[in-house]
């Protein structure tokens, strides 16, 4: 061992290992895919369960919201039956309106003043 | 060639023959990792697995900080550390005071085949290993190694005073083998 190759204990171990390759066995890349084939696995199982989830929720919200609105409508229905019998109510006449003198009785009546004034 | 970008792109739309090729330009490099932490060429093979699974989940949340294999040394390392983490407890706790470290120590490795050091670290004790990996390779401070380790900073000192004695009692005898034999360094 020559004293010209000594250089400090850590840089001598450092540059040994420095860009340093050794072949793994071909076993390490079969093991590698199976794993990443399981965690693909899982990773679907987790999005099919998700998209499940997704749907259930999505269909209860869908119910609901046709509950709500079958609700609504039924009410709004409601009510202008209701506005529309007030409606008919509306129309009998009140004490201030306009008397229609084409009534024979109220006619006569006022024909019958005159001839008094007279 | 596939650039290192687009080889990214392809491996986090989860294309197979994109990770295989991804696999292929860095399981090397990464496996020389795996072996410096572990006790045997099969334990290492399993960390290489295990840690480029890991690779995969997470390459989304690569942003090119740093470098990728920089990156990918962090994953393999801390895989490593999961693995041994259940040994780390016989590591025995000694006091500071009595520990010498000479940071001056000079050492020679250029004569030995890659096979022939990883051997020779993968001969010493699980916690010694670590940590002369941690510190001397990899360049992490004696604080930084306790914290990794949850061990007491006395500790990693005197795990990696050990490893250097260890080391050099094998360089020797590996110096001694090959004068035996008159081979010649190459």
């Amino acid at each position: 061992m020559r004293n010209s190759e000594k250089v400090k204990f850590e840089d001598a171990w450092q540059k040994a290992f420095e860009n340093a390759e050794q072949a793994p066995s071909e076993n390490v890349w079969t093991g590698l895919e199976q794993g990443l084939n399981k965690a693909e696995t899982v990773t679907m199982k987790r999005r099919v369960v998700f998209y499940q989830r997704l749907a259930a929720a999505s269909i209860v919200f869908a119910l609901v919201l046709g509950g709500i609105t079958t609700y609504f409508i039924s009410s709004l229905g409601h009510q202008q039956e209701v506005s529309a019998v007030n409606g008919n109510s509306s129309k009998i006449p009140k004490s201030d309106e306009v008397i229609d003198i084409s009534d024979p009785i109220i006619s006569s009546e006022k024909s019958n003043n005159n001839i008094i004034k007279r | 060639m596939q650039t290192e970008k687009d080889l990214l792109e392809d491996c986090i739309k989860e294309n197979r023959a994109a990770q295989k090729a991804f696999y292929d330009r860095y399981c090397r490099k990464m496996m020389v990792v795996c072996q410096r932490y572990a006790k045997s060429t099969q334990e290492a093979e399993d960390i290489l697995q295990e840690g480029f699974i890991k690779v995969f989940a997470n390459i989304k949340s690569f942003r090119g900080d740093a470098r990728l294999d920089t990156w990918m040394t962090r994953i393999m390392i801390n895989t490593a550390l999961n693995a041994q983490r259940q040994k780390l407890y016989l590591l025995p706790m000694v006091d500071v005071a009595v520990i010498d470290l000479r940071e001056e120590e000079q050492v020679s490795l250029s004569g030995l085949h890659l096979s022939e050091l990883i051997s020779i670290v993968q001969s010493l004790p699980d916690g010694c290993r670590l940590v002369f990996n941690l510190f001397a390779i990899e360049g992490y401070s004696h604080r930084e190694i306790s914290e990794m380790l949850a061990i007491s900073e006395g500790t990693s000192k005197s795990q990696y005073n050990r490893a250097k004695s260890l080391l050099k009692i094998k360089l020797s005898q590996q110096e001694n083998k090959y004068e035996k034999f008159g081979e010649g360094k190459v």
